[in-house]
């Protein structure tokens, strides 16, 4: 275990945020054949909630998964972290079989899942101190990725002291700070305000072109998939499939500016007509549809 | 994780601690007295019954100058204190093995169930059995209910921890054993280790003095029990007195305090306070 732990700390070295140019080779996703059943709550049968989904994320591409609520997309992004084990099929990153969660798989949750008992800093810092930097270094750490984030000076605060939107950016933050290979991130930005997200999406995009990892993010929103991804899968329901890819051409760079809004929401538009055949023929209430 | 209700937490420690110590409900302590002084003009309450206001008051005088009640208060607390903490830590210590351990939790929870339903005064005549009259059964007695109610609380407090935060640490690096406890577990069930602390240390203090009035020969449940034989009612109220005063010292003066810098400040308290 000494050992283990000694040796993880090595691992853990502190470049520059500029991207290192051997990162994009790494950080290969290929989901194959992935189903997953969850046990009714009633009668403890077995309900099939996702698959068989296969899809391939190369490294350094920013896939966007969207699909109507319900259609399995948190099931399948906590597949891929190692945090459920999928009933059937597998997937690989970078040629090893995922069987648990991993630092190299970085997860931004749907609700923050800030620890309340650390400040802001101390979590920012958790991802380097468990890879075994001193406390001195991992707040270090922290502080640069606070101020990359855009919020330098709450690292002493606690989450609950936080807005919404704060929470977020240190939630991406605390992500960041432990260098996954695989950012995977739940409809992180559902809860901040339009103004809050149009900043957010800019940042995130910002900081993935220096840092060049892979990113998998769910989304509900169409424009959201439309500004971000290389790529967007739309799933559909009941089990959740892949129900068609489209690949966004559009530089990254361009998207965020007045000129290329409507070609943005011309992508926007076609990402909509496919979604619109994904949902469920019966139509049902959101709440029914998330656990 | 709740975040509707918590933007005035921060403010509450100094508020908390500030009012805590200039204005202990002074207002209505004056109203009691004030109710209680007049009582006996109004009524033919024969002071057996009913020790006058002024007659306690001179009590208390003389039992403090004579240094007696701090005699007794320092037998009780240093009691108190020892039974506290061992059944505090051995609360604390089982509780986070029972919430890590699915064995455990199955073997044991069964036997702690039980065990909690037995009101820790039900054991007094047993304790006297093993440890003759003395400090032994109180301290025993004391113990074992501090650490059935800190058992229970920090399992309560382990069980409220939302799953996420566990994910939250693992995909961070975290190994499932070692900082899981340290990083979730722990800190994440402070809220009921606290509340099992405070409730634990309340009990405690008042079976301390009904099991001090059976099984010891010194302290102040004794003091009050011998007085009542001679129908000294003016050092059972003053004993009584006693009690309540050192109850709320410790709880603003302690538990408080402890409980601001931790779960208050995290924000994980959802304001209400006992
Ligand atoms: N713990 C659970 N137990 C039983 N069924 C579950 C559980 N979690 C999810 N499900 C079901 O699995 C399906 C997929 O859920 P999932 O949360 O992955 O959907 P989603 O695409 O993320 O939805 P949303 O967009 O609303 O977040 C849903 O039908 C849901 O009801
Ligand atoms: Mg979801």
């Amino acid at each position: 275990m000494a050992s283990a732990l000694s040796g993880a700390g090595r691992s853990y070295r502190h470049d520059s945020l500029a991207a290192t140019p051997d990162k994009c080779t790494l950080g290969r996703v290929e989901v194959k054949e992935v189903c997953h059943e969850y046990l009714s709550p009633t009668d403890k049968t077995p309900v099939a909630a996702l698959g068989p989904v296969s899809l391939q994320v190369s490294a350094g591409e920013f896939l966007c998964l969207l699909g109507p609520s319900g259609c399995g997309k948190s099931t399948l992004l906590m597949i891929i972290a190692g945090l459920f084990n999928p009933t059937a099929g597998t997937v690989v990153v970078d040629g090893v079989a995922v069987t648990g969660p991993s630092r190299e798989r970085g997860v931004v949750f749907q609700d923050y899942a800030l620890l309340p008992w650390k400040t802001v800093r101390s979590n920012v810092a958790l991802g380097p101190r468990l890879a075994g930097a001193s406390r001195r270094e991992a707040n270090q750490v922290a502080d640069e990725f606070l101020e990359l984030v855009g919020m330098p000076q709450a690292g002493d605060r606690y989450p609950h002291e936080l807005s919404g939107g704060m929470r977020q950016r240190a939630a991406v933050a605390r992500t960041l700070a432990a260098k996954p290979k695989v950012l995977l991130m739940d409809e992180p930005f559902a809860a901040v305000d339009a103004q809050t997200r149009g900043v957010l999406q800019e940042e995130l995009i910002g900081i993935w072109a220096r840092t060049a990892q892979t990113v998998v993010f769910v989304t509900h929103s169409v424009e959201e998939a439309a500004l971000l991804a290389d790529r967007v899968v739309v799933m559909s329901t009941g089990p959740g499939r892949v129900q068609e890819e489209f690949p966004v051409t559009l530089p990254h760079e361009d998207r965020f500016s007045r000129e290329s809004a409507t070609r943005v929401a011309e992508v926007a538009a076609s990402l909509l007509a496919s979604v619109r055949t994904a949902q469920p023929r019966r139509p049902r209430r959101g709440g029914s549809w998330s656990g | 994780m709740n975040t509707s209700e918590r933007p005035k937490a921060s403010l509450r420690p100094s508020t908390f601690a500030r009012r805590a110590v200039l204005r202990p409900g002074l207002v209505p302590v004056a109203v009691v007295l004030g109710m209680w002084a007049l009582l006996p003009s109004l009524d033919h309450l024969p002071v057996y019954k009913l020790p006058h206001l002024a007659q306690v008051a001179s009590e208390l005088w003389h039992l403090a100058v004579t240094g007696a009640i701090f005699n007794a208060l320092g037998d009780s607390l240093s009691r108190l204190a020892i039974a506290f903490v061992i059944g505090a830590t051995l609360g604390v210590a089982v509780g986070v093995a029972v919430a890590l351990s699915r064995a455990l939790n199955d073997f044991l929870m069964p036997l702690i169930a039980f065990f909690n339903a037995i009101a820790g005064i039900a054991w007094i005549p047993l304790a006297i059995v093993w440890f003759g009259f003395g400090s032994g059964p109180v301290l025993f007695v004391i113990a074992n209910n501090v650490f059935f109610i800190v058992l229970y609380n920090t399992l309560l407090g382990a069980e409220r921890i939302p799953p996420v935060m566990y994910d939250a640490v693992r995909t961070l690096g975290g190994d499932r054993r070692r900082t899981i406890v340290r990083e979730v577990l722990v800190p994440g069930a402070m809220v009921g280790v606290l509340g099992g602390l405070r409730t634990g240390l309340a009990f405690a203090w008042r079976a301390l003095v009904a099991v001090e009035m059976i099984a010891a020969s010194n302290g102040l449940g004794f003091m009050s029990i011998q007085a009542s034989r001679v129908f000294d009612g003016s050092t059972v109220v003053s004993v009584i007195l006693v009690i309540g005063t050192v109850w709320v010292l410790m709880d603003r003066l302690l538990l408080r305090p402890v409980e601001a810098l931790t779960v208050r400040r995290w924000g994980m308290l959802g304001g209400a306070d006992l």
